[in-house]
């Protein structure tokens, strides 16, 4: 369960590995340059059109995969950080679909002869557009980056208050795992042949956690008030939206939604 | 300048953690605050940028004397650098981190970005203007705690423990950096070498209080005081 791999769990790693994609935002390519809002707001729309479609109406996704295959190359994302990244959401859905594929057991179509269930296209379909969804913030997260993201938000009249748990969450999730890593090796050393934590032991564990939690979100916030935090996410001017990045803007989404009208 | 003139510090389970400490920095000048395990140094260190309430005694930072309305002003003026890095440094990157005090002083976007650049050239860690904060070695993360202070321009100094989990090499390094700043310094450590090196002075606390104040070649040098005091 637990791999010495950047000192977290690996259930953990995941999450922690969103700095990877962090890393890319530094990137000068022709996405990166693009303003945070268009990438935003293309994001929003592209999802929104992409979970909008029936469950039966998995063809009618297929010119919607043409969105990352694109952007992957053009912002210089490695196609396998993203797959990484990925395949920890699909889980979730994987169960979830397969409640279709058992309940939902009437033909729908046929496939060289083969009828094809309900529950069987309604299962790719879910898969599908979770594919489609994640991958489009993950590239989003991966050409902007999170400061750019949730400065972006604050301008969008998101609450301050959520950017900030947003960003702070965010950060916090690697060193959180570190954390953990950290208590589960001094665990381990004095536990040898144990696998995993014993279950005795869970609760003195995820306590020791939860107060080193405590203990850390209090010195954090002391740096922060010392550094002139009075509760307000500082964010820098604003940056113009220009006429180029509307008219980008306008037919990204002219080109998603177009199909999705025709379909 | 700062000063401090009997100040005391009681936690809220009735521990006294100063009592009546009193000692004033000039401006420039650098000391070194040593004492054994427990002795309040870095009670003392929070005390002063009113992370602490103080329960007797003032503090005075530039001649402003610390309160609750004053607590922002003196914030702007006295950088401190925890212990922990990891606790300093809570944006995703580097340049964002260090930037965080500058804007939150209000300062306009490209006097914001400048500082960035200065404090990080001035500690020669420019290279990691674009990292993830997280992803840093310690040493480098101890440079960038450092930096996002000295973009808020103080002109005191506070460092708990800064050449605690660092290798010789970057030792080395921190003490010439810190050599070469302006701020009043008042470092918190139990490196007595760190301290010889890169103080004039040195203030011994024990037990809450302070016990020898004065050169900190002759006080750090001397066994037969150091042990007495704990050291």
């Amino acid at each position: 369960m637990y791999r010495r791999d950047s000192g977290s769990f690996v259930g953990f790693g995941a999450l922690s590995g969103l700095n990877t994609l962090e890393m890319c935002a530094g990137r000068d390519t022709v996405i990166h340059r693009l303003h945070p809002f268009v990438k935003m707001a293309a994001t929003i729309v592209y999802v929104a059109v992409v979970v909008s479609f029936g469950r039966y109406e998995v063809s009618a996704l297929t010119p919607y995969f043409l969105y990352p295959a694109i952007l992957v190359p053009l912002s210089e994302t490695p196609p396998r950080i993203l797959m990484r990244r990925l395949l920890p959401a699909l889980p979730f859905t994987l169960f979830g679909g397969i409640g279709n594929v058992l309940f939902d057991t009437e033909p729908v179509m046929s496939v060289g002869g083969f009828a094809v269930t309900g529950g069987v296209v309604s299962f790719v379909s879910i898969m599908s557009k979770t594919v489609l969804s994640v991958s489009a913030v993950l590239l989003l997260v991966s050409a902007t980056g999170m400061a750019d993201l949730s400065r972006q938000l604050v301008f969008m009249k998101v609450p301050e208050l959520f950017v900030l748990q947003l960003v702070l969450t965010y950060r916090y999730l690697g060193v959180l795992t570190g954390e953990t890593g950290t208590l589960y090796e001094a665990y381990a050393v004095r536990c040898p042949g144990a696998r995993g934590i014993r279950m005795g032991d869970t609760g003195a564990f995820v306590g020791a956690l939860l107060l080193r939690s405590i203990d850390r979100a209090g010195r954090v916030y002391s740096a922060m008030k010392c550094r002139g935090f009075s509760g307000a996410y500082p964010t820098p001017r604003r940056e113009r939206l220009g006429a180029g990045d509307m008219l980008i803007l306008a037919a990204v989404c002219g080109a998603m939604i177009i199909p999705r009208c025709l379909s | 300048m700062l000063e401090l003139k009997g100040v005391s510090v009681i936690y809220p389970d009735g521990n006294l953690a100063l009592n009546g400490v009193g000692f004033a920095l000039g401006r420039g000048e650098r000391a070194a605050l040593v004492g054994a395990n427990g002795a309040g140094k870095s009670t003392l260190l929070r005390a002063i940028v009113g992370l602490l309430p103080v329960s007797g005694g003032e503090i005075s930072v530039d001649g402003i004397v610390l309160s609750r309305n004053t607590v922002p002003e003196i914030r702007a003026r006295v950088g401190i650098v925890f212990q922990n890095p990891d606790d300093q440094l809570f944006m995703t990157k580097v340049s964002e981190d260090v930037a965080f005090g500058p804007r939150n002083m209000g300062l306009p976007e490209e006097e914001v970005s400048c500082r960035v650049d200065t404090s990080l050239g001035r500690l020669d860690a420019s290279h990691l203007r674009d990292r993830i904060s997280d992803r840093l070695s310690g040493g480098e993360k101890r440079l960038v705690g450092l930096a996002s202070v000295l973009s808020m321009a103080p002109s005191t100094l506070l460092l708990d423990e800064p050449s605690s989990s660092l290798d010789p090499r970057s030792r080395r390094n921190l003490i010439r950096l810190l050599s070469s700043l302006s701020q009043t310094i008042l470092v918190a450590t139990h490196d007595l070498d760190l301290a010889r090196r890169l103080c004039s002075r040195a203030v011994v606390l024990r037990d809450g209080e302070v016990c020898a104040e004065g050169s900190a070649v002759e006080i750090l040098t001397d066994e037969e005081r150091l042990e007495m005091y704990g050291l």
